[in-house]
């Protein structure tokens, strides 16, 4: 296990990871870092800009990047080396979560989640931003999660601060899932990639651990099989292999080989850092790289 | 004296040969608007030879212009369906053309039985123990009308206009079954659609005079502290606290909602807005009557986080403090409404608020009770739509806002409870539940009235046929076990899968008709006598 600390940064935080081989992203406090080794080096992709930004969320479709900023999705083309900056609607929102159709090419839809303002949708590739609210009631969005069907069923949901929003429009509409509302709120969302046979999701609570769903969101179990009832800050499923699941607690990374049918301990981290994100190095491999809310980046070996 | 003012009791067989005579008349009317390829009725205007005949193809329309017919004894045959007609036509939008033929279906059915012998008290309790076993039935067949593209069909099979078919599928997409959709009248030619991101009520701003001079249309604040209260402040001084309070807690902006203002306390806020403080906007609390806006103050308690103050409760604004305001990202309000983004309630007692409001309008009977839940439901679910209806002439827009209006309450009823096969198939597939406890009746009224139901089920699939210019016994012989669920489709002359095809009846709206039909009838046929009341000479002759 490697910690990688940034030297150059004081104060900073990981908000989130993602992975594009050979590319990894780290959307954090000080700018959108990026790794060209899997995660043992980074150089923040943020230090051209006029002004330094945080980034607070990381979407990626090949070489497109997203990062939600406060006020602002930024976009780049060519693996983060520059940028084009599309302002959201005032007063600025925060945008915690950025989800990508598995189309983009074709459909050119992302949707970006923020703290206080709900969701927002853009369907030109990310240079304009509309509201899309209708029956969203709770616009505290904490997870956003977009079906690997999408072109077919147009699923989009959201975590949210009492529960989770499903909508079946590409988020034009939104309807409540039968969460329960008392172990909100939900702070991960993952869907297995056999989601159009087996319509299951993953759904990281803050307070109860984690709860599944068989039935493509419209309702949900809680998993009883786990030894913890805490805060589930993100899930990972192995696209190669439906049925390994990750789930990173505050202190620790737990894997499923079986479906979640059973649960073991696969490293034990730090007590004084929260653990926000994780990733895999590369698309084919389990997650190895995990991000804390201290800034540092801990390398798992 | 006329013959309509005579006193006189009539007794049967005349009684039910005239009501029969009556209901001929106004369900004949009305029988030719069934099915998409129906016929209108043409309305002559009363003493005006000015004025062109109304031509109208909803049978609730034409229910309500027949005001009587000449003769008393038809006449109250005639009404009591006029009645049932008008009623089911204000409080389900749809299916009154169903209802009536269905009607009178089963009381000429009925009529046969009781005039051979049978009891017409028993025939109506073993008609209405029928009503469970074909809803439930209906229910079996129910399906939830899912995407874009079915909410569409939809409202093709409602209005039969592909434009409004089109705007109202991808409304009903987007709001659901409780969110808002306001239907208005427009300047244009054409049909089109707004969305309105946020909530709004219906509630304006207390004066022009707060309109900001870069703008003469609204108001507009962000990130708005927002002070809730019952009160009608007639003292200016009395708004020193809550501007004090504002001020202490640092607010970027304010808006006041609160019964009334006076000129001096308005006065306060347009001074204390060119101050360069932060900026005020004052609303009248939403609600004509103390119980609406009582509803008001809950609704945006819940939906903004703040406190209300209550006179009711001896609430003084002496006692306020910073956390008994609440947020809203963005505040918005006009002449007429306000509306508000990004309000800044809990959100869980919100959607607890919100899911206690719909199982009210679930439980609702009142049609009136159940249009304000709806609004209340409609205000606080984040965005809403409004279809603006233009046309060439007057009464063109007239005429397509009310059939915007009516397909919107059965789009609703649809999306509420989902569809059953349409064009009077998923009666005639209940005729198969009805003939299983046909079979098994002893009881000669039960089996009569089984049989009566059994007639009558396949009478709005045949008149539909009728309206078409098909014969009914030639396409009901051609339904076969090539389709899972086979059905006529008129428009394009061929046998098919309703379901497949999208040809739907809201299941709300055909469960209502089903259950006026039959009560309606049971009722009519024990009626056994007519008494005539001689109408006083004042009534007679008013001077």
């Amino acid at each position: 296990m490697t910690i990688i600390a940034d030297e150059t940064v004081q104060q900073d935080a990981v908000y989130a990871l993602a992975q594009s081989t050979p590319y990894l992203y780290a959307a954090r406090l000080s700018g959108l870092h990026r790794s060209e080794d899997g995660g043992h080096k980074w150089t923040n992709t943020f230090a051209t800009l006029e002004r330094p930004i945080g980034a607070t969320a990381v979407a990626v479709a090949g070489s497109t990047v997203f990062a939600g900023v406060n006020g602002a999705v930024l976009r780049s083309h060519d693996n983060g080396q520059h940028w084009q900056i599309s302002p959201l609607a005032s007063p600025p929102p925060h945008v915690v979560a950025l989800a990508v159709s598995p189309n983009l090419e074709h459909d050119r839809f992302i949707a970006a989640g923020t703290a206080e303002d709900g969701v927002f949708i853009s369907t030109d590739g990310g240079e304009t931003w509309t509201a899309w609210n209708f029956g969203l009631l709770d616009l505290h969005i904490f997870a956003l999660l977009i079906s690997p069907n999408f072109a077919q069923d147009n699923l989009l949901f959201a975590g949210t601060e009492s529960g989770i929003f499903r909508s079946h429009n590409g988020g034009r509409g939104w309807r409540e899932l039968a969460f329960p509302i008392d172990s909100a709120p939900v702070l991960s969302l993952a869907v297995s990639p056999n989601f159009a046979v087996d319509g299951r999701m993953y759904a990281g609570s803050e307070i109860s651990g984690l709860f599944i769903s068989d039935d493509s969101g419209l309702s949900w179990q809680r998993a009883t099989n786990t030894d913890f009832d805490g805060a589930v800050n993100a899930i990972h499923i192995t696209a190669s292999k439906p049925e390994s699941v990750w789930l990173l607690a505050e202190d620790q990374l737990l894997r499923s080989t079986n479906n979640a049918q059973s649960w073991s301990l696969q490293h034990t981290l730090p007590t004084d850092k929260l653990a926000m994100a994780m990733a895999a190095s590369n698309a084919a491999s389990e997650p190895n790289v995990v991000g804390f809310a201290d800034g540092t980046i801990m390398h798992l070996s | 004296m006329k013959a309509k003012q005579k006193p006189g009791v009539v007794f049967q067989p005349h009684v039910h040969r005239a009501m029969q005579r009556g209901i001929r008349k106004i369900v004949g009317a009305i029988r030719p608007t069934l099915g998409p390829l129906a016929c209108g009725v043409a309305i002559d205007p009363l003493n005006d030879a000015e004025t062109l005949p109304e031509y109208l193809d909803d049978g609730g329309l034409i229910a309500r212009r027949i005001i009587e017919l000449a003769d008393r004894d038809e006449d109250i045959g005639a009404m009591m369906v006029r009645a049932m007609l008008t009623r089911h036509y204000e409080h389900v939008g749809d299916g009154t053309a169903t209802l009536a033929v269905l009607f009178e279906a089963i009381f000429n059915a009925g009529v046969r039985y009781i005039t051979a012998g049978g009891n017409a008290m028993q025939m109506r309790r073993h008609l209405e123990s029928a009503i469970p076993l074909i809803v439930e039935t209906l229910e079996t067949m129910s399906v939830q009308l899912d995407g874009q593209i079915a909410l569409t069909n939809m409202a093709r099979s409602l209005c039969h206009e592909e434009d409004m078919a089109h705007l109202l599928g991808e409304a009903f997409d987007l709001i659901g079954e409780y969110g808002r959709l306001d239907i208005r009248e427009d300047y244009g030619r054409v049909l089109r659609q707004e969305y309105v991101e946020g909530n709004y009520f219906h509630s304006g701003m207390f004066s022009r005079v707060m309109l900001p001079e870069d703008s003469v249309a609204k108001a507009r604040l962000e990130n708005a502290a927002i002070f809730l209260c019952d009160f009608e402040i007639s003292d200016h001084k009395e708004l020193f606290p809550v501007l004090q309070t504002a001020n202490s807690a640092n607010v970027e902006a304010l808006v006041i909602i609160a019964r009334s203002l006076s000129e001096t306390a308005i006065s306060l806020l347009v001074t204390h807005n060119k101050m360069d403080k932060f900026k005020i906007m004052a609303v009248k609390l939403p609600g004509l009557n103390p119980e609406d806006r009582m509803a008001a103050l809950d609704d945006l308690s819940v939906l903004t986080g703040a406190r209300p103050f209550l006179k009711i409760t001896g609430d003084s604004l002496e006692n306020i403090k910073a956390e008994h305001f609440g947020q809203a990202r963005r505040v918005w309000g006009d002449a007429r409404l306000f509306g508000m983004v990004g309000a800044g309630g809990n959100p869980a007692k919100l959607r607890q608020h919100v899911n206690i409001l719909r199982k009210n309008y679930k439980l609702a009977q009142d049609v009136e009770d159940r249009k304000k839940l709806l609004e209340r439901i409609g205000s606080l679910m984040g965005g809403s739509v409004t279809l603006w209806v233009g046309g060439f002439t007057e009464p063109e827009i007239n005429s397509r806002k009310s059939l915007a209006q009516r397909a919107a309450l059965v789009m609703r009823a649809a999306v509420e409870e989902g569809v059953v096969p349409g064009g009077g198939i998923a009666l005639l597939r209940c005729r198969d539940a009805v003939n299983k406890v046909h079979r098994s009746a002893k009881d000669p009224d039960e089996r009569a009235a089984y049989g009566c139901l059994l007639e009558a089920l396949a009478a709005p699939a045949r008149t539909i046929y009728r309206n078409a210019g098909y014969d009914p016994g030639e396409v009901i012989a051609q339904f076969n076990g090539k389709h899972k669920v086979p059905g006529f489709d008129v428009v394009g002359g061929q046998v098919v899968d309703m379901c497949d095809a999208g040809i739907f009846d809201s299941l709300l709206v055909l469960k209502n008709t089903v259950r006026n039909a039959i009560r309606t009838a049971g009722l009519a046929l024990t009626i056994d006598s007519f008494v005539h009341l001689s109408a006083p000479e004042i009534i007679r002759n008013p001077t």
